[in-house]
């Protein structure tokens, strides 16, 4: 059979369908006047295989723009094909044979290729096809086998989106600039990553197409991305003149550029040629020194001369230059975590320590009959008194902040001492009458052998050993201190008995002070922050140790201080932004403009790719700002079998694979 | 804002801090502390409670990585830390022959619990090398079907590569 004909008189949809209803097994070839050629490959009527020359990106080049294999391992496998007889493996079977990739990688990017290439082929208007019949096509290990009907489908949801994107871009030689008023009232502009990178190309200079090349992306992406930035109003059509003139300040001014760097270019090649001239006159006076001092030192004794040779060894070492240190593990790069990281952090770490202490309760219950150390008469009443002692540890925390939370649950495992010892010790110095008292729950965990509250090194290497038992006993109970903090935050949730060592502490510093415990309760729950308090927290620990987690927890402190009403406004805003289903007034988004080009009610299969680019992209497409949690935390007691996360679907991952590839 | 979480697990000292901070845009959370003194198994700092990243993968989805401790006595907190992950990575330190033991081990742990999809990652093995991979692959016990990649936890594009490995796991168990 020979199927023949133009796809003026016959679109592509209507051969496929022929060919289909027929279950025929062999080849579409389709050629244009042009030069561009494709093929589509069938098996009883199913599409198989695709390929094309115009626009298309190779398979290699594919990945290595994904990230999934880096250049230089696809020029070693182009390599190793160029050496092979022809006809033999393809260059995905070498990726995956050397190692570079695995085979359901490959099968990935092969079948997005074979959609993209079905794509553009639908999208010609005009071009000689040609059925041939095969008994049978081409043996490949990876090929697309469904049904015509979805290609179909999808193409036709791809060529509607393209129709509309046409009305607005109606050529790719078009070409935009900023536009002068983004629109009245505006307040804020809402971008995507690849909206912003587009953003910065468009100059009045480069049309759609060259947008395309230089990002890196196909002509209909970058369209579709235009489109909504052009209908969002942050983008004008720039007048032929207009681009004319532009294009020739562009050209003088890459001239310019081009100049400048290549004198840059020669100024660092003479700079270089006049260091390697310096070094190479340095190490001839050094040669020539170490010749004179050879001589000397012949001259010399042997014993002087060992003791040279080990001081020159000893120089040697210390000019050597420090390790190269890469720069996302300098302290302090990076930005900080925000409120909504410590909430996710804390409620982990909560979670984390709060397990081993239900696994365990017997174990807390005789850690809490140990005997408690007796405490000073004199000096522990004079600390207790002391505003920088009593103060910080009543401190009430609000519940909402994170910074608090993450500091009690530090504080629950015995981790967060540090703010309140730091202010503590200058106190403990003064009356070490508190010293006994300190490390009670320790010792009644059996490790009071260390004083460890006062020095935040041992304070850790206490944690440490608190962790060490857990897996057979309860955690020991955190210092003093902490439960006092723990009583005066949430004094209704400590009974008495339960919890009697940190309310034995607290009683018999009430009996010091001459209290009576409910007069005491009520006193330290009413005490309310001050200025000066705050200011004494922040003072940095006088003990060397201070550790990494200080510095997580002053952070938190900066965080707790600074991010709240910026976190308030934020969600105010998302929650805005979910009930409107749009932007908000004053907003400029091209979310609206883009969900007109949404997928919905097209939801056929073959690929999810153009589905996934619009709501990673813009979050149109029904899919707009979710809002959820990641977080399971089982209840304790629960059973523990790990789940997947079953808010997670085929698309969101889809998306979470283009952001980490675009990282 | 959807968040999604990955476990990076792996034993005693195999890089799991560094392979989260190499890829992570807010400096990292780690709760570390020297160990030297108390176990004597190598020097430095070790993870005891966990670590945590965060990748912002587009407007409205956060990827939160959470590296647990390596060493065993902590692992109660292994489980807590997985519950809801989307996968996880097992990191191993290919050239420490004393780990493999604790891979395995950790590697049998997790499949028990839960048949999320993973990746191994051999750490300090260079990705052309083909032979140190199927040496690691041999020595983990590994079947031909888990996905073993190369990583330098230090570098980024090569903890990107193990992390979308995993992602096309995933994509690949959800059918």
């Amino acid at each position: 059979m020979a199927l023949r004909g133009n796809l003026k008189d016959f679109s592509l949809p209507d051969v496929f369908q022929l060919v289909t209803f027929s279950k025929k097994t062999g080849v579409l070839r389709i050629k244009r006047a042009d030069g561009a050629e494709g093929s589509v490959w069938f098996r009883d009527g199913e599409v198989f295989f695709a390929q094309s020359n115009w626009h298309g990106e190779l398979l290699g080049e594919r990945m290595v723009h994904a990230n999934r294999i880096t250049p230089s391992a696809l020029a070693k496998a182009l390599d190793i094909r160029e050496a092979e007889p022809e006809g033999a493996r393809r260059l995905g079977q070498i990726l995956v044979d050397e190692g570079y990739t695995t085979e359901k990688v490959l099968e990935a990017f092969v079948q997005e290729q074979i959609q993209d290439t079905i794509f553009d082929l639908m999208r010609w208007d005009e071009g000689e096809f040609d059925f041939e019949l095969l008994p049978d096509v081409v043996h490949e290990d990876i090929g697309l086998s469904v049904s015509i009907e979805n290609v179909i489908m999808e193409g036709s949801r791809r060529l509607e989106e393209w129709t509309r994107i046409k009305k607005k871009i109606p050529s790719m030689d078009i070409v935009f600039k900023m536009a002068t008023a983004p629109g009245e009232g505006t307040f804020e502009i809402s971008l995507k990553p690849i909206e912003w990178n587009l953003l910065l190309l468009v100059d009045g200079t480069r049309s759609v197409s060259e947008l395309a090349r230089q990002t890196n992306r196909t002509d209909f992406e970058v369209s579709r991305i235009m489109y909504g930035l052009f209908s969002a109003g942050l983008l004008e059509v720039a007048e032929d003149e207009e681009v004319e003139r532009l294009r020739a300040e562009r050209s003088e001014r890459d001239k310019l550029l081009e100049g400048i760097r290549a004198k840059e270019a020669e100024v660092q090649k003479k700079a270089a040629q006049e260091a390697i001239a310096r070094e190479e006159a340095l190490a001839a006076q050094a040669k020539a020194r170490i010749e004179s001092e050879k001589e000397a030192v012949e001259e010399a004794v042997e014993e002087a001369a060992e003791v040279e040779a080990a001081e020159v060894e000893a120089a040697e070492v210390e000019e050597r230059p420090e390790p190269e240190v890469p720069e996302f593990l300098v302290p302090g790069t990076g930005a900080e975590a925000t409120a909504e990281d410590m909430a996710i952090f804390e409620e982990m770490m909560e979670a984390v320590l709060e397990a081993p202490a239900e696994e365990a309760p017997g174990e807390i219950e005789e850690a809490a009959a140990a005997p408690e150390p007796v405490l000073e008469p004199s000096e522990p009443v004079a600390a207790v008194q002391e505003p920088s002692l009593a103060e910080p540890v009543a401190e009430p925390v609000p519940e909402e902040e994170a910074a608090g939370d993450f500091q009690a649950d530090l504080m629950a495992l015995g981790l967060g001492e540090l703010p309140a010892e730091e202010v503590l010790a200058p106190e403990a110095e003064e009356a070490p009458g508190l010293e006994p008292q300190v490390p009670a729950g320790m010792e009644a965990a059996g490790e009071a052998e260390e004083p460890m509250i006062l020095e935040a090194p041992a304070e850790l290497e206490a944690f440490l050993k608190d962790l060490e038992p857990v897996e057979e006993a309860a955690p020991a109970p955190p210092s003093a201190v902490d439960e006092d903090s723990a009583v005066v935050q949430a004094p209704e949730a400590v009974p008495a008995v339960e919890q009697p060592t940190p309310e034995g502490i607290v009683e018999e510093v009430v009996a010091e002070l001459g209290l009576a415990p409910e007069e005491a309760e009520a006193e330290v729950q009413f005490i309310t922050p001050e200025p000066e308090i705050e200011a004494e927290i922040e003072v940095p620990s006088e003990g060397e140790g201070a550790p990494d987690l200080s510095d997580i927890l002053s952070s938190l402190e900066e965080e707790a201080e600074a991010e709240p009403p910026e976190i308030v406004a934020t969600s105010n805003f998302d929650e805005e932004l979910g009930e409107a289903g749009a932007p908000s007034a004053g907003v400029i988004s091209t979310d609206a403009f883009l969900a007109d080009i949404s997928t919905d009610g097209l939801d056929v299969g073959l690929s999810s790719g153009l589905g996934d680019e619009l709501s990673a992209l813009t979050g149109a497409g029904g899919r707009s700002r979710p809002s959820a949690s990641v977080n399971k935390i089982p209840e304790p007691g629960q059973p523990m079998e790990l789940r997947r996360d079953q808010t997670v679907d085929k698309d969101l991952v889809l998306k979470i694979i283009k952001g980490i590839e675009n990282l | 804002m959807q968040s999604v979480k990955v476990v990076v697990t792996g034993p005693f000292n195999a890089g799991k801090t560094t392979f989260i901070k190499a890829v992570s845009e807010i400096t990292v959370l780690s709760t570390e502390r020297q160990v030297s003194d108390f176990s004597g198994e190598g020097g430095g700092e070790t993870t005891v409670a966990m670590d945590f990243g965060r990748i912002t993968v587009s407007d409205d989805v956060v990827l939160y990585l959470f590296g647990t401790p390596g060493q065993e006595r902590f692992s109660f907190m292994w489980e807590t830390l997985s519950e809801g992950m989307l996968g996880f990575v097992l990191l191993v330190d290919a050239l420490d022959d004393d780990s493999f033991e604790d891979a395995r081990s950790m590697i049998g742990f997790f499949r028990e619990m839960s048949d999320v999809p993973f990746v191994v990652a051999a750490n300090k093995v260079a990705a052309d090398d083909v032979n140190q991979l199927r040496s690691v692959r041999e020595r983990l016990d590994l079947a031909e079907e888990v996905p073993l990649l190369p990583v330098d936890a230090r570098d980024k594009d090569s903890v990107k590569a193990v992390l979308l490995g995993l992602l096309y796991e995933i994509l690949e168990s959800m059918g």
